[in-house]
């Protein structure tokens, strides 16, 4: 019996685990003591590496589309057939017509291998499936990760500022951040987020703002922060933020977020007090708005506070933030790409890893589906996506490939496999390359790619965005106030991953969350009639579902949370698109509710 | 003094790792059960009680309280009855274990005997659990633990 290492990429954190091999088949589970991330701890998610090297579902061998179902073939089959296609693609409808996808849980190898591809073919038509919070969060920080910040250090700061379900989402950091409160007298732990989590009942200070109100909250405690520093304190950026700040006024800030400006007044202080402090973001999908705007005012915030201060962005994919820096400045976007498909402008589709009908269900992307006229689908798992698909290929997992992968902080791990994929399965890099091959390129590897180094923000732009949230924000409940009168916000767990494909097929996932549920308001249920449970029906703008109701006293009125890892939740969300960022809008979403008999 | 795996409720996040690490290291079944109680996620897991009630209340022998206190279910005599799962105080051990493969808490023997924590232990992001003797945690969780004044411990985490 071997032990092998790898690393999760069930989040962006990056932790190590073992994996117990023998004989080709993995054992079990080990332990990683050593590793600076995690120190061997592993969250639900991390006990997955098992299930992805054992799992009897997984996909093994390419399969061709054969009348309604699909049959098996060999990869010379599958990747001709597939090159051949791609040849007449390009030569009828041009090379623009062929369109790349990736999810970022790919290696920043693959992405690079990805992008060149598209390049060799002719097509600009290359993009990452990031999912839309991670996409907000690195589109303020621009990539970079301000990395001065290890999370292995985070027990020596004396004030942690959490912005999101944090323990929910990564409970890895859960020992370090209640390990930091609990060092020293004095410490503090501030937590803004709608929702009594188990983060937040570890705080000291819960600001229970209403939802997508983060980067107002955060620009409030800027603005008491900068009300009462020196000119020389606020250093650089001073003078025009303090000036942008004055003109969101404080009945704005604590009307459109529901916490009063002194309770901002008084978390400004703690934080600012404090010798060390860092923000941590941690968005979830459907829960945040405005997060290029939180990205940057996390940064001037532990720029313009006392000590020594630091950000710690996290993401939701393993390798977010790596593939951003691979592909910085895409021609297009993801949601552009599948608006260029819906308009039937992407004849030929190759998509490696997400499902993206069951992350993002909704009209526009199975109207894309429904106009390309050759999908090629490369998976783990059988997935929504594979029905539809002409080529379904099976991809290894990140246990079974070589490559490196950046955690949140842009460290770089090198991951290597533990175990040779199932069947014939093979890296999607080996995929991508093979069928290069077959078009007559070669992905010769470039040069390294270069970080951007310092940050500049701008701040007049940051200002009007944040000044433009609580307009946002009232206009759509006054317009939906009638139709609408809920808000839902995605609820974050620790058993499923990002739209939850892949963990739908696991056994200690469907032991515990099998299936969605909505939280209400006790208050709220009562009024609906509501006692004990029973199904709702959601409607919102993009969609319905029914779901199972359970009543808690944790949420605030008015307000229904449901975890995002579901398609029948995250239907109800929709395809729209933030035109000032190019992507998917992050936000909670409105909604009725109607009670099931 | 032997040692036992014991929960901090105070440090509890509810993430439900310790029952997925059973999971992942006991064929599929996992010992450790997470429940809710309004205020929080809270793990259910053996407490491998000095006089246990399972062990008296077993009709054919088949739990046996080993010489390091580990209280182990014979796989081979058990006949599937629930008398144990019924006689437990704490409510630890599953029903299931009327399917004859479930196994009652063991503490991980083998990991053990390799001298590793029991991977609930090891596993757990937030330190609510840990593998330590009756007399060296006791102090501290009067302490940490917030059971003096009578309040309940999860409302002392502000």
């Amino acid at each position: 019996m071997v032990e092998k290492r790898s690393v999760c990429l069930f989040c962006s954190l990056g932790c190590g685990l073992g994996i117990e091999v023998d004989g080709g088949g993995a054992l079990g589970i080990e332990y990683y003591p050593e590793h600076p991330v995690n120190n061997g701890r592993l969250c639900p998610r991390g006990h997955y590496a098992l299930e992805l090297l054992n799992h009897p579902h997984r996909l093994y061998v390419p399969q061709i589309r054969d009348g309604e179902g699909l049959r098996k073939a060999s990869w010379d089959e599958a990747l001709n057939l597939l090159a051949t296609r791609i040849d007449e693609t390009r030569k009828s409808y041009g090379p623009q017509s062929i369109g790349i996808v990736l999810d970022p849980n790919h290696t920043n190898e693959e992405v690079e291998a990805g992008l060149r591809l598209a390049e060799a073919i002719g097509t600009s038509n290359f993009s990452c499936s990031f999912s839309p919070e991670d996409y907000g969060l690195l589109k303020g920080l621009r990539g970079l990760s301000y990395s001065e910040i290890k999370a292995e250090e985070l027990e020596e700061f004396n004030c942690i500022l959490v912005i999101g379900s944090l323990f929910e989402s990564h409970p890895i950091l859960a020992k370090r951040v209640i390990g930091a409160k609990y060092k020293k007298r004095g410490n503090s732990l501030i937590v803004i987020d709608p929702q009594r989590t188990n983060t937040a009942l570890f705080a000291n200070i819960h600001l229970e703002n209403r939802p997508g109100s983060e980067a107002l909250v955060l620009a409030g405690i800027l603005k008491s922060l900068i009300k009462g520093a020196s000119e020389e304190a606020v250093g650089k950026w001073g003078g025009e933020l303090k000036a942008g700040l004055e003109n969101i006024p404080d009945e704005a800030i604590s009307q459109a977020s529901g916490i009063r400006m002194g309770q901002l007044a008084e978390a400004a202080r703690v934080f600012n007090d404090s010798e060390k402090g860092v923000v941590i973001l941690s968005p979830g999908f459907g829960r945040h708005r405005g997060l290029p705007e939180l990205a940057q005012l996390s940064i001037l915030l532990a720029n313009l506070s006392k000590g020594e201060k630091g950000i710690l962005p996290l993401f939701t994919f393993g390798n977010a933030l790596g593939s951003y820096r691979a592909a910085p400045n895409p021609v297009k976007t993801f949601p552009q790409l599948i608006e260029d498909a819906s308009g039937g402008g992407i004849k030929l589709l190759l998509l490696f890893g997400e499902d993206i009908l069951s992350a993002y269900p909704s009209e526009a992307v199975q109207k894309a589906i429904g106009q390309v006229e050759f999908l090629v689908s490369a998976g783990l798992f059988p997935s929504e996506i594979s029905k539809f698909a002409h080529i379904v290929l099976p991809s290894a997992s990140w246990l079974e490939k070589s490559g490196t992968v950046s955690s949140f902080k842009g460290r770089d791990q090198v991951l290597e496999p533990v175990l040779p994929p199932p069947g014939i399965a093979r890296p999607d890099l080996e995929i991508m390359s093979q069928l290069a091959t077959r078009l007559g390129f070669s992905l010769e590897p470039k040069a390294q790619r270069k970080a951007e180094k310092g940050i500049s923000i701008d701040i007049q732009g940051l200002i009007r965005g944040v000044a433009s949230l609580p307009k946002e924000m009232t206009a759509e409940e006054e317009g939906a106030k009638e139709e609408y009168p809920y808000l839902l916000v995605g609820e974050e767990n620790s058993i499923h991953f990002a739209d939850g494909s892949i963990t739908r097929n696991f056994g200690w996932a469907m032991e515990v969350l099998p299936s969605p549920y909505i939280e209400i308001n006790t208050r709220d249920a009562e009024k609906l009639g509501l006692d004990g449970g029973g199904e709702v029906l959601v409607r919102s703008r993009s969609g319905e579902s029914t779901l199972p109701v359970q009543i808690t006293d944790r949420i605030p009125q008015g307000v229904l949370f449901a975890p995002s890892h579901f398609p029948q939740v995250r239907c109800l969300y929709g395809w729209r698109i933030d035109p000032d960022l190019g992507y998917l809008e992050s936000r909670p979403e409105r909604v009725s509710l109607m009670v099931r008999d | 003094m032997a040692k036992r795996v014991f929960v901090n409720l105070d440090y509890c996040i509810g993430c439900g790792s310790c029952s997925a690490a059973c999971y992942y290291s006991h064929n599929g079944f996992t010992n450790v059960h997470y429940g809710s109680v309004p205020e929080a996620t809270i793990p259910f897991i053996c407490r491998h009680c000095e006089d246990p009630a399972c062990v008296a209340a077993c009709p054919n022998g088949a739990i046996k309280k080993l010489d390091n206190g580990v209280i182990k279910r014979m796989n081979m005599l058990c006949v599937g009855c629930g008398s144990c799962s019924l006689a437990c105080p704490f409510g630890v051990i599953d029903p299931g274990i009327r399917s004859y493969t479930i196994l009652k808490c063991d503490l991980c023997i083998e990991r053990l005997a390799d001298g590793k924590e029991p991977a609930c232990v090891t596993a757990c992001p937030s330190g609510a659990l840990r593998f330590e003797g009756v007399s060296e945690v006791s102090e501290e969780y009067i302490l940490i633990g917030g059971r003096v004044g009578g309040q309940h411990p999860i409302f002392r985490r502000r």
